[in-house]
């Protein structure tokens, strides 16, 4: 069982995410936590010691209710492991220490997938995302699908992608796919043949079949970042390296239809 | 005088049946409607109705196990398909478990009601 | 459900013809074929010929075992009113044909609101924001003021996607629906698009709407995403999208952002640009 962290808020991206976590425990059996965290701004913040305790703890009982609440509602087809965990103070300070705490093996969050990739990339560049101490599951959409893809591009390395993937989906029964991407700016996508990928292809391919996983199809894509972005609609899941700059592969996980699971 | 015809309706949307309910009750019929297929399946074990109508896509029980089974427990009661995810395949299988009629979402009040009357003019001439 | 197909002797409209095959094999629909003359006594032997043959390659679509329909009558046209024949016949759907005289839009949204249809189609010459015999704008006209959705044709193609543009309108049941039977009938997925006003601060009900169809199609096992686009870049990738996917964009209602987004020009630009369908919703 995967020791996953989910977090929640009392919104449409946290409604999709917990969904999505269901669906995800079909495919990879996960013990599931949700956290949630109170932030007040300056003004509610009250006194110290145990004054400032009290209110935290009536804050934090108050977010409980919220987070509660919202289990109820979206009535997921996944049980939580435990109580859900509220805190109060600042969001990824929080769950940063409580990723670290608790030896979490994979942080899930919503995120509701917009047309601006500056958004995405502030989100993943984030100190949470950025010191997360395990790989992050960001849930932009719901999901019928049985594949994901490992989505690998000249920047990739491989054997980060397949490792660390694989400590998340390699227990799956998730179908596997490459993705190789190459940026053109083309009306419309192409598919090119499997040798147009560049060598992180093979090593990729090579790595999976070294731990006894079979992939189904090799994709050499070449368009947009949009229209790459699309065609993954097809996976419940690409995973990627992380992106540290501003590249094509980030703007493909940003325009990506699909959840991406993002590993370094 | 007549007996009144009975119909139940079953469509997980609730919209549906708020929207049909008022007009039939309005021309005489007794009116029983289910958003769950669950809950239907169960009243129809219950009792029979003169009448159904089904949606084909819900969750849990789907329509066309519903439509099997109201007809095998009452072979004479006739059923009428709402859906909104129509293929010619399940307008064959429906009408090959003996539907009465097969209507594709959207449809107008009136063409419910039509089929609905022409229903009840079969079960009253036979 | 009730199809309302506007239909004339042009290649446009010889294109949809199988398309609408398609839609009326797969929901059992009653069809009127509507074909539009300009003043005369009696209907006109072209476009009478032209609905015969359309008819005609409708009914050979189906197996001659699954046709819903029953043969029309004869070649007798009754004249309903004045300029106003129409030939039908009632198998176990109705299909009807039907000729008016005057303008296409006009007489389209005429007879869509007497037959209480819930779909028109048309066709589209992709010139002068789609012309029919001389008429501009035909598509637009008809979906400004028809009381029900309307499904231009440009070609004829196979798609796997559907793009639904939201916004704060009212989404009607039938809208909804409409899309269904489309995302049944082309076994796509379905994109769920929401404009979101750049200077707006949250977009809550627009997100909510979104997450609420997202969840819809999720339960009915219909492959759905959402996606939240700025309204300064919707222009943009309507058009994108519209290459390849069929656009679903809903206009009603004074407030819609879509419709002043969406300026008359642009629609007709829309229906220039697109490579398959544009569908109207109300």
């Amino acid at each position: 069982m995967l020791k996953t962290l989910l977090y929640v808020n009392e919104d449409l991206a946290s409604s999709i995410a917990l969904r999505y976590t269901a669906y995800l425990n079909k495919f990879v059996p996960i013990s599931l936590f949700v956290t949630h965290v109170e932030e007040p701004g300056e003004k509610e913040q009250v006194g110290t010691g145990w004054v400032r305790r009290t209110w935290e703890d009536g804050v934090a009982s108050s977010g409980k209710r919220l987070i509660d609440t919202m289990l109820r509602t979206e009535n997921i087809d996944c049980p939580v492991a435990g109580q859900s965990k509220v805190f109060v103070g600042d969001r990824e300070e929080k769950v940063l220490y409580e990723l670290r705490s608790g030896k979490y093996k994979l942080f899930i969050e919503g995120y509701l997938n917009t047309s601006n990739p500056d958004q995405f990339y502030e989100v993943i560049t984030s100190p949470l995302y950025d010191n997360a101490p395990c790989p992050v599951l960001i849930a932009k959409n719901l999901s019928l699908s049985k594949k994901c893809a490992l989505l690998c591009a000249d920047s990739v390395d491989p054997k980060t992608l397949v490792q660390e993937s694989m400590t998340i989906l390699g227990d799956s029964t998730f179908a596997f796919d490459i993705v190789y991407y190459k940026f053109q700016e083309n009306q419309r996508l192409e598919t090119l043949d499997a040798k147009e990928g560049g060598h992180q292809l093979e090593e990729t391919l090579s790595l999976l079949s070294q731990v006894g996983k079979k992939v189904d199809n090799i994709v050499v894509l070449s368009g947009t970042p949009e229209q790459v972005g699309d065609h993954l609609r097809e996976y419940a899941l690409v995973a990627s390296t992380m992106p540290s700059r501003k590249s094509m592969r980030m703007y493909v996980l940003a325009h990506s239809l699909s959840s991406v699971l993002l590993v370094r | 005088m007549s007996q009144q015809t009975s119909i139940l309706i079953l469509d997980d949307e609730p919209i549906v049946s708020k929207r049909l309910r008022p007009s039939l009750e309005k021309k005489g019929y007794e009116v029983e409607t289910f958003t769950s297929s669950v809950d239907a399946l169960a009243r129809v074990r219950e009792r029979k109705f003169n009448i159904v109508v089904t949606d084909l896509k819900m969750e849990g029980v789907d329509g066309m196990q519903f439509l099997t089974e109201v007809k095998s427990l009452y072979p004479d009661t006739e059923v009428i398909v709402i859906t909104g995810f129509a293929t010619m395949a399940t307008a064959k299988e429906s009408f090959s478990k003996g539907v009465f009629d097969f209507l594709a979402k959207p449809f107008k009040l009136g063409e419910i009601t039509e089929v609905i009357a022409k229903a009840e003019e079969k079960i009253n001439n036979s | 459900m009730k199809i309302l197909v506007a239909l004339d002797a042009k290649d446009y409209s010889k294109k949809i013809v199988k398309d609408v095959a398609r839609l009326a094999e797969n929901t059992l629909a009653d069809i009127i074929f509507l074909g539009v003359q300009e003043k005369a006594t009696e209907p006109e032997k072209t476009l009478v010929n032209a609905l015969l043959k359309h008819q005609n390659d409708v009914y050979s679509y189906f197996s001659p075992d699954d046709l819903p329909y029953a043969e029309l009558p004869s070649d007798q046209w009754q004249e309903r009113a004045q300029g106003d024949w129409s030939i039908s016949s009632k198998g176990m759907k109705e299909f009807t044909l039907r000729i008016r005289t005057g303008s296409v839009a006009k007489q389209a949204v005429t007879v869509a609101e007497e037959i209480d249809c819930d779909l028109i189609i048309l066709g589209c010459s992709g010139k002068f924001g789609c012309e029919w015999s001389g008429e501009m704008n035909v598509p637009l006209r008809i979906a400004e003021d028809a009381p029900c959705s309307v499904l231009v044709i440009k070609q004829v193609r196979s798609t796997n996607q559907i793009v639904s543009i939201l916004d704060q309108t009212v989404i009607t049941q039938e809208s909804l629906e409409m899309i269904n039977q489309l995302v049944t009938l082309h076994d796509a997925g379905l994109k769920i698009v929401g404009v979101q006003e750049k200077k707006a601060a949250k977009n809550d009900e627009i997100e909510q709407r979104m997450v609420g169809l997202l969840k819809y199609y999720n339960d009915r096992e219909v492959g759905a995403w959402v996606k939240l686009v700025d309204s300064d870049i919707v222009k943009e990738y309507v058009t994108d999208s519209s290459r390849e996917a069929i656009v679903a964009l809903w206009m009603g209602g004074k407030q819609s952002l879509i419709k002043k987004l969406f300026s008359q020009s642009m629609v007709d630009k829309l229906l220039e640009t697109t490579e398959s369908a544009l569908l109207i919703l109300r």
